[in-house]
């Protein structure tokens, strides 16, 4: 017994220690919870009393202040995990994709039932996440930080086994070391998070041993999104004097061929194979005219052209070409010139009458004009002054902000000094979700480089102006970008929005004048600067000027990261620009602005992208997820999938949210699970106008909106759904499988049935126990001789 | 200074004032759940919701600031609507009962978790006067009521529901056998007289009610003896006659005066009562429909037809009850329309709208799981149902009675009268069935600390608990837990509400706007209109 307290003694003054060491590195201020919390749980998995205890104990932060934060974002644990955890991405593009007979098939491989989320081993721990934003690789499955693309429900196990074999070490960024004096040209690996969930690192990996197995001499680089997302790996190979060529959707076998077709080996060389000639047919050429021109990709591939033709490059201004980290690269591509143009040939004024005149809007939904905000900073009189980048996106198929800090962090963080010199703020915040882990390191990265390069810090540039910036990382809560929400975040609490006004340019952050942008909008300023607020206006429309940037995916044939002028109209994007609609399919609705926003009938295709048409056609530009849905898709099951997400994400304040959004979830899942009642329409539609109207803050006010715009378009098949019939038989509980005459008895379908509900009888016609049925879909896929029915 | 307009009143006020604070200034009342002077507001229940006319929008007056020009109104249509969704849907999640299931299942609606408590605190008396506030003739029902309250008892969910019908007769008998059995005060002769035809459960409870009001009562009977059905229809070893005389004897007491022997539309007709009486209350029991002052009155099939609030029949100072308006067996429920009647009588002869007796607001909770009938049995004995040892006809001791009431789940709510819910919910006339769509929430109670019971589905949470126990420095205080639908009020890192609570109880008890927080030893009786 003695010894046994021994231990326990033992162990709480080593996790003490271990306390005491993170609040020693992440400091003691009650703003200090967030991080400390992450830090607790990246060491033990998950969040034990006692080191909240001990936290407590030692710091400013009051045992309410944590448990009411930990409790809040819901990243954090309370209870131990399992060795590894898989996180099923159940963004949009995944939920369209399939991710809910994912995360049944690994629960049935792993078996874990009941209300587990560990497999019996305590191996793995399951759990269903946010939006990860690969949203063209859906559905997309994450363990330990792998990302795992297109995942099906019959591939799981491959899935764990290539994961426990391979156990590949955490993706850790460094700058690549290649820099022999006769190094000729450059190899491009694209390596957003897109790519590197297809597998760009292995790709990587397998070109630097190439490198050395051949003894060829070129640089690797690393560049950001180049926004094919549906072609991805991209590999790039540039060699002087000859046509650049992109190779898209490239393994590692392929990697040391493509090398020696462009180079000559130092060591002897190995044979093409045949296969890997067969691929090379395919490859995609690039001609552009070398490193420095404005428009990337002038291809001959029709299908680039198209994709890239109509984009219009502000924000992702060199996509595909400009390595994220390089500093002297993006200077060399006129990078910090609109830095050294404000402060040294503006006044903050200036400045904020450029922004005006562009006409340019915050790009994190709402719209309101930046140049009015700023100025409204600008004017306050506070003497502290904040400002914040909202790196927070959340929305479910939503990746551009994402792909914005990954790909672009020195525009980023030069659109915010730019900013934060127009308003006088001295001080300021990445605030970017918990999620995005590349998002946070290549910031991170790129503000040190900036401090280093006096470009942050005391005195920029000389020029008398300073800026300290910081990152705060999320925790997991879509309510957070809302900006009094980030910032309650900020300042270490639960992220629970207040009323405005004030808005945060009069009492934010600490009760001082805040000015939050979207980093969209900080990316778009450089470019406004540098052209002329002429030149930015000249794209758009009459009311919203510009260029947007979409994450345009789902049933679309070239799904992807794309910036397009304002005006442009959703068929010309999904048509032109996504290749339209994949296997032939018809086109049924795009479902613009994710969770805030509404589903715009193939009818309605020509509205303009634009902040007051969309709202004329009851959706909503949002942050800019595209999600375009095809006649398969069930338009309640999408109405509920965003209102149980919104459902999840709402923080509990306000009774309209809380509550009101509960009863039409109800009322939803009664409908999709055939329970639906005459005058549950009706009451859906109610509940959803007072829930707009009467919420607090812009989550509950936008709630509504998937269900109210489909109940506009699509009331024939809610009203089959009251009825009990899903028509396009999605609705799980609405639906049967079964075989037709058709069947050879081939047997496949038997073999791959995940539950056994298809006895296997070679060479007869099979049967499927119905009550054994999970409606996986998985006999259906597999079917060679379309035997199966779906009722 | 900042001009503005509400409810067409003009005024001037500091710029930064809140429209719920620029209305006080013109006491204009808004009703408000989450907003405590002092504190931050919160924003959260949205019930002080006010219409900005020109911007047609609703603002949160709590919050929102004025600004010039603004034109402002606090009562209107659209803004009773709006409140009346906030409350729907707060009450949609409310999991409680304002007032016990068997109260409510009670005809005469008897405050009988207060006769409970009462009984067991040895309080016999108190708990006497509570019975007879709701019913004339209490030894005689607790030996004839079929108890429609037992059947509404949460008890029974976990076990066997309590003997209330036993217990009510318990405190009836111990009064009834005393030395000085309780008597109502009357007030003071009103110089109206009411005409009671019969001397039946309702007549007799009518004539009870209305004495205490000063009101004259004149009972005219076919009969020789009064008791209607109670004595000519019940067998002596069920009812022992004599406590039925003895009960009857104390409403004698109170100066009613019997005619028996007469019989209406042979001895005496209608139309002399309605001429001689300020108010006649038709109670004789099932009506003959042969007699002549049928021709004037408006039957139906089932008796006299009746206001069925109010008990007005088409007669104009006319009220009916009992078995006359419709067959019934229920003793209690015809002493229960004696008890109603009076009240609309007593507001018709003091000249007051006849509404008939005041019902409020009811939040229901309805069926118990087993497991949340443990949560109830936190707060009760867990001893199994007490049998008198006598037998059911001799009824309880004193100690079996207080045994018996100490399993009561006291399943009514602590702050019945003083929940800000409830009074909103009866001024905007809320409906807590509207937006069930889906299973209700499980029920649990916290008893933890020495005085606070905590109800987390009572909480609408407003945070002014969080708030108080964060600016009084409590030690763990209170915290909320998890997020959006799920979120709760709780003591953080798992510790008990007596840790959490140690300085501002009380305080907080104060500040909840329902009885999600609430003393476990107080409950509150509301002042009852009828007697």
């Amino acid at each position: 017994m003695a010894k046994k307290i021994g231990k326990k003694e033992l162990a709480r003054k080593s996790l003490n220690a271990e306390v005491d060491r993170i609040v020693a590195q992440t400091g003691t201020g009650s703003e200090s919870v967030i991080p400390i919390l992450h830090a607790i749980q990246k060491r033990y998995n998950f969040l034990p009393r006692s080191a909240l205890q001990r936290v407590c104990e030692i710091t400013d932060i009051t045992p309410a202040a944590i448990s009411g934060v930990s409790t809040f974002y819901s990243q954090f644990r309370h209870t131990p995990v399992g060795e590894h955890i898989i996180q099923i991405c159940t963004g949009t593009a995944c939920h369209v994709k399939g991710a809910e007979l994912v995360y049944e098939a690994f629960r049935r491989e792993l078996r874990i039932s009941g209300e587990q989320d560990t497999d019996p081993e305590h191996c793995f721990t399951i759990q269903r996440v946010a939006c990860l934003g690969c949203c063209t690789l859906a559905p997309v499955v994450q363990i330990d930080g792998i990302t795992y693309g297109n995942a099906a429900p019959r591939g799981v196990a491959h899935i764990l086994q290539d994961f426990l074999t391979s156990k590949p070490a955490k993706q850790e960024e460094q700058l690549l070391e290649h820099a022999f004096s006769d190094n000729i040209g450059e190899i491009r690996v694209g390596l957003g998070s897109c790519c590197v969930a297809s597998g760009s690192a292995k790709v990587r990996q397998a070109l630097e041993n190439a490198l050395i197995e051949t003894g060829i001499h070129t640089s690797i680089k690393r560049v950001g999104c180049v926004g094919m997302c549906h072609r991805v790996p991209l590999l790039e190979v540039l060699v002087p004097d000859k046509d650049p060529v992109l190779y898209d959707k490239v393994q590692p076998n392929h990697v040391k061929d493509i090398l020696l077709r462009h180079f000559k080996a130092k060591s002897i060389p190995k044979r093409i194979t045949n296969s890997t000639l067969r691929f090379l047919e395919n490859i995609m050429y690039s001609n552009n005219l070398g490193n420095y021109t404005r428009h990337p990709l002038h291809t001959r591939d029709p299908q680039i052209t198209v994709f890239l033709d109509r984009q219009q490059h502000i924000a992702t201004e060199y996509a595909g070409f400009i390595d994220p980290l390089d500093m002297e690269e993006y200077k060399m591509r006129s990078g910090f010139k609109a830095l050294q143009q404000a402060l040294f040939d503006y006044s903050p004024q200036e400045v904020i009458e450029q922004v005006n005149s562009s006409g340019l809007r915050g790009r994190g939904g709402a719209g309101f004009p930046a140049g009015v905000k700023w100025s409204l900073a600008r004017s306050a009189k506070d003497k502290i002054k904040y400002i914040i980048c909202n790196g927070d996106e959340g929305d479910p198929g939503a990746f551009m902000d994402r792909m914005i800090l990954e790909s672009y962090p020195f525009r980023v963080i030069e659109g915010m000094i730019i900013a934060a010199y127009a308003i006088g703020a001295h001080e300021g915040y990445f605030y970017i979700r918990a999620e995005y882990s590349l998002a946070v390191q290549r910031i991170r990265n790129a503000l040190e480089q900036c401090e280093q390069a006096a470009m942050l810090g005391d005195n920029i540039l000389n020029s008398g102006f300073s800026l300290h910036l910081k990152i705060l990382e999320g925790a997991g809560a879509f309510v957070c970008g809302e900006e009094t929400a980030l910032i309650a975040s900020i300042e270490g609490k639960r992220g629970m929005p207040r009323y405005r006004p004030p808005y945060p340019v009069e009492k934010g952050l600490w009760g001082h004048t805040t000015l939050v942008n979207n980093c969209e909008t900080f990316a778009t300023v450089p470019w406004i600067l540098r052209n002329g607020a002429l030149a930015f206006a000249k794209f758009g429309t009459e009311k919203s000027k510009g260029t947007k940037v979409f994450s345009l995916a789902g049933k679309v044939l070239r799904g992807g990261l794309i910036e397009v002028p304002m005006g442009i109209t959703i068929r010309e994007i999904v048509e032109e620009i996504g290749g339209g609609i994949e296997g032939g399919k018809r086109f049924k609705a795009v479902q613009i602005g994710g969770p805030s926003g509404g589903c715009v009938p193939a009818e309605l295709a020509h509205t303009k992208v634009d902040f007051e048409d969309l709202l004329n056609v009851s959706a909503m530009m949002g942050s800019g997820g595209l999600l375009v849905l095809d006649e398969t898709d069930c338009m309640v099951d999408i109405a509920r999938y965003f209102l149980s997400f919104t459902f999840s994400q709402s923080c509990g304040k306000c009774t309209f949210c809380r509550i009101g959004i509960r009863h039409m979830l109800d009322i939803l899942e009664k409908l999709c699970t055939g329970k639906g009642d005459k005058g549950d329409l009706e009451k859906l539609q109610e509940l959803g106008i007072k829930t707009k109207e009467r919420s607090l803050c812009g989550l509950g006010k936008t709630a509504p909106n998937p269900v109210l715009s489909t109940l506009k378009y699509f009331r024939e098949e809610y009203e089959a759904h009251v009825k009990g019939i899903c028509p396009t038989k999605k609705c799980k509980s609405l639906i049967t499988y079964t075989i037709t005459d058709a069947c050879i008895g081939c047997t496949i379908c038997a073999q791959k049935c995940p539950t056994d509900a298809i006895p296997i009888s070679p060479y007869e016609k099979h049967e499927i126990v119905q009550e054994k049925c999970t409606k996986c879909d998985t006999c259906f896929q597999v079917c060679p001789h379309d035997a199966v029915e779906i009722h | 200074m900042i001009n503005l307009k509400i409810n067409n009143m003009q005024l001037t006020v500091a710029p930064g004032t809140t429209l719920l604070q620029a209305a006080q200034q013109l006491n204009i009342e808004i009703p408000t759940l989450c907003y405590m002077a002092d504190y931050e507001p919160y924003t959260s229940c949205m019930l002080c919701v006010v219409q900005d006319i020109k911007s047609d929008q609703l603002l949160p007056a709590c919050s929102a600031r004025v600004v010039n020009g603004m034109v402002i109104e606090t009562e209107n249509e659209k803004v009773r609507q709006a409140r009346k969704d906030t409350l729907d849907l707060l009450l949609s999640e409310h999991l409680g009962n304002c007032e016990a299931p068997c109260m409510r299942a009670c005809p005469a609606y008897m405050d009988i978790p207060l006769m409970i408590r009462y009984i067991k605190e040895r309080k016999f008396n108190e708990a006497l006067i509570t019975v007879k506030k709701s019913i004339a003739l209490p030894a005689v029902l607790g030996r004839i009521c079929p108890a429609p309250c037992e059947r509404g008892c949460n008890r029974k969910y976990l076990d066997h529901t309590l003997n209330i019908c036993l217990l009510k007769r318990f405190v009836a008998d111990v009064d009834l056998y005393s030395d000085k059995p309780y008597l109502p005060v009357c007030k003071k002769d009103s110089g109206k007289k009411v005409a009671i035809v019969g001397a039946g459960p309702t007549g007799l409870a009518a004539a009870y009610f209305l004495r205490q009001k000063g009101h004259s009562c004149y009972i005219y009977d076919s009969n020789r003896e009064p008791g209607g059905l109670m004595r000519y229809a019940i067998p002596d070893e069920k009812l022992d006659k004599n406590v039925l005389d003895t009960e009857i004897q104390l409403i004698r007491k109170l100066s009613v005066k019997f005619h028996m022997n007469m019989t209406l539309g042979k001895d005496i007709s209608l139309a002399e009562l309605r001429q001689n009486y300020n108010a006649v209350i038709l109670a004789m029991g099932t009506i003959n429909r042969d007699s002549d002052f049928v021709k004037d009155i408006k039957v139906f099939s089932r008796g006299i037809l009746v206001n069925s609030r109010t008990f007005e029949t088409n007669l104009p100072g006319v009220f009916a009850g009992g078995n006359a308006i419709a067959e019934g067996r229920m003793a209690i429920r015809s002493l229960a329309h004696g008890r109603f009647i009076a009240h609309s009588v007593d507001q018709l002869l003091t000249n007051l709208p006849i509404t008939g007796f005041p019902r409020r607001f009811n939040s229901v909770l309805g069926r118990l799981t087993v497991d949340e009938g443990e949560e109830y049995a936190k707060q009760a004995d867990k001893s199994a149902t007490i049998s008198p040892q006598k037998g059911i006809m001799q009824g309880y001791l004193a100690s079996e009675a207080v045994e018996e009431s100490k399993r009561c789940f006291r399943c009514d709510c602590r702050k019945q009268v003083s929940c800000k819910l409830r009074e909103y919910a009866d001024r905007y006339h809320a409906s807590q069935l509207r937006f069930k769509t889906g299973e209700r929430k499980k029920f649990s109670l916290v008893v933890q600390h020495e005085s606070v019971l905590y109800e987390p589905g009572k909480c609408i949470k407003c945070g002014l608990c969080v708030q108080i126990t964060e600016k009084a420095g409590e030690k763990f205080g209170l915290t909320f837990i998890d997020r959006g639908f799920d979120i709760r009020v709780a003591v953080p890192l798992n510790e008990n509400l007596q840790k959490g609570l140690e300085k501002v109880a009380r305080q907080c008890v104060e500040a909840c706007p329902t009885a999600a927080l609430a003393l476990n030893n107080h409950f509150e009786v509301l002042e009852d209109v009828a007697t």
